[in-house]
């Protein structure tokens, strides 16, 4: 039992999360994309970029994978508590702390803590209902998921599908704007999350996940900057700025190896060294920034 | 009344071919989908793209260090009418499917985080046109 609950979650934690890097899909301002089916047409040149606009942000489950391999230690305590979920009442505020609620129930899988999981589903389920996005799981899904949930194959087999159902439904809703909110919601807490598990002094795997993140920080800014027509976006967007000119200070030194391939086995190894350089100063300055701005959404 | 009711009628059909093309590629990213075994898992976009002729679409991405990412890529229902190849950000080949008999997915396995993009391009032995699809996954 304990075993299908941990599968439940963590198959549902994938859904929200799933849910929230759809968000980070083609935006809404490229003219060559459409509204349905985010298909691109032909442009006049050679060459264009597949899906529009691209924002590519690591996933919250990729990052606490990411921030386990590190060796960092699992910190409940840092989590968003969950009782707080009533003092949410704005659309704002729904958005951006099921992003939140998604990155901690995430987080929670990937550590296998199955019982405080349990929690931050339910606030993930009430926040969804709130914004009205339970509509994107349709019955016959939420049905053939409940059915394979003793299969880990299937399960993820159709996770990966409602992806794709929930990317239209936002999309098709003209929800980008919630949707931007879920993506920066679920990356703050994440960083926060790093930043909190280690502390002042940082192991150096650790360290290199969060500079690495200086990427991420360029593609969110893109994203919600598409909707600064909002007064509290616009407020978020120039908090994100801020870290952002941070993130300007992290330097990398990229050294190029050739690749192998075992073509047996269908697979390249990249071997290339990728050197992120932050500094003390910096990196004091990103973790303030971020813990100030997450506690601000969390209402701490 | 007439130029209204051909106005209609014209919408009507490019509504009716386009949301054609949207069915067209959502099956097809169901076909890429195929390639994706449970160990990975969906980064949660299909990127997708019409292409004519010798036309390329491209995109930038992450793979970040010490994860294994596999890439599916798809055209129509044929496993080798795309080409995809992929690029660091020196711009040196890291792959190319063209020299794996346009293998519809391949695996790669990261040491360190780097930025790479992805190139798409139709084998026009197989089609002129088509709607390109590209998924990304990582294994747990």
């Amino acid at each position: 039992m304990c075993m299908n609950i941990r599968k439940l979650i963590t198959g549902v934690s994938l859904a929200v999360i799933g849910l929230t890097l759809l968000t980070a899909c083609p935006g809404t301002e490229d003219p060559k994309e459409d509204q349905q089916g985010g298909v691109v047409a032909p442009p006049p040149g050679p060459t264009h970029s597949l899906g529009g606009k691209i924002f590519s942000i690591p996933s919250p489950v990729e990052f606490s994978l990411l921030l386990k391999k590190s060796g960092a230690k699992y910190n409940a305590a840092i989590l968003n508590k969950e009782s707080k979920i009533d003092q949410y009442t704005t659309k704002y505020a729904w958005a951006l702390n099921l992003g939140v609620y998604g990155a901690d129930l995430g987080y929670t899988s990937i550590y296998d803590h199955s019982d405080d999981a349990m929690k931050y589903m339910k606030n993930v389920n009430k926040l969804l209902d709130k914004l009205g996005l339970m509509d994107a799981f349709d019955k016959v899904t939420l049905d053939r998921i409940k059915k394979n949930i003793d299969n880990k194959d299937s399960l993820l087999q159709l996770v990966s599908s409602t992806y794709r159902d929930c990317d239209h439904y936002l999309k098709n809703n003209k929800m980008e704007d919630v949707g931007a909110l879920i993506v920066a919601g679920g990356w703050l807490e994440s960083i926060y999350l790093a930043v909190n598990t280690v502390g002042k002094t940082p192991h150096k795997d650790v360290l290199k996940r969060i500079a690495e993140q200086k990427l991420s920080v360029d593609n969110l800014l893109e994203m919600i900057g598409m909707h600064t027509s909002d007064d509290d976006i616009m407020l978020l967007f120039t908090k994100l700025s801020e870290i952002k000119e941070q993130y300007d200070k992290v330097t990398f030194k990229y050294t190029f190896v050739k690749p192998e391939t075992d073509n047996a086995n269908k697979i390249t190894s990249i071997k290339s060294i990728t050197e992120p350089q932050i500094s003390d100063e910096v990196y004091k300055s990103i973790s303030e920034k971020i813990t100030s701005l997450r506690n601000s959404i969390v209402q701490n | 009344m007439k130029k209204l009711f051909i106005t209609a009628l014209i919408t009507g059909f490019s509504a009716i071919s386009f949301n054609a093309k949207a069915q067209m590629c959502d099956t097809i990213a169901d076909f890429a989908g195929k390639f994706f075994t449970s160990a990975f898992i969906s980064d949660g976009q299909s990127y997708r793209a019409l292409l004519v002729d010798d036309q390329t679409a491209e995109f930038q991405t992450t793979f970040f260090g010490g994860t294994q990412y596999r890439i599916s890529a798809v055209s129509g229902f044929s496993e080798n009418a795309l080409v995809f190849r992929v690029l660091d950000e020196q711009s040196n080949e890291i792959f190319n499917s063209a020299q794996h008999s346009n293998t519809p997915y391949w695996d790669f396995k990261v040491a360190s985080t780097l930025e790479v993009t992805i190139e798409a391009q139709l084998d026009q032995t197989y089609t002129k046109t088509g709607c390109a699809v590209i998924l990304i996954g990582f294994k747990q």
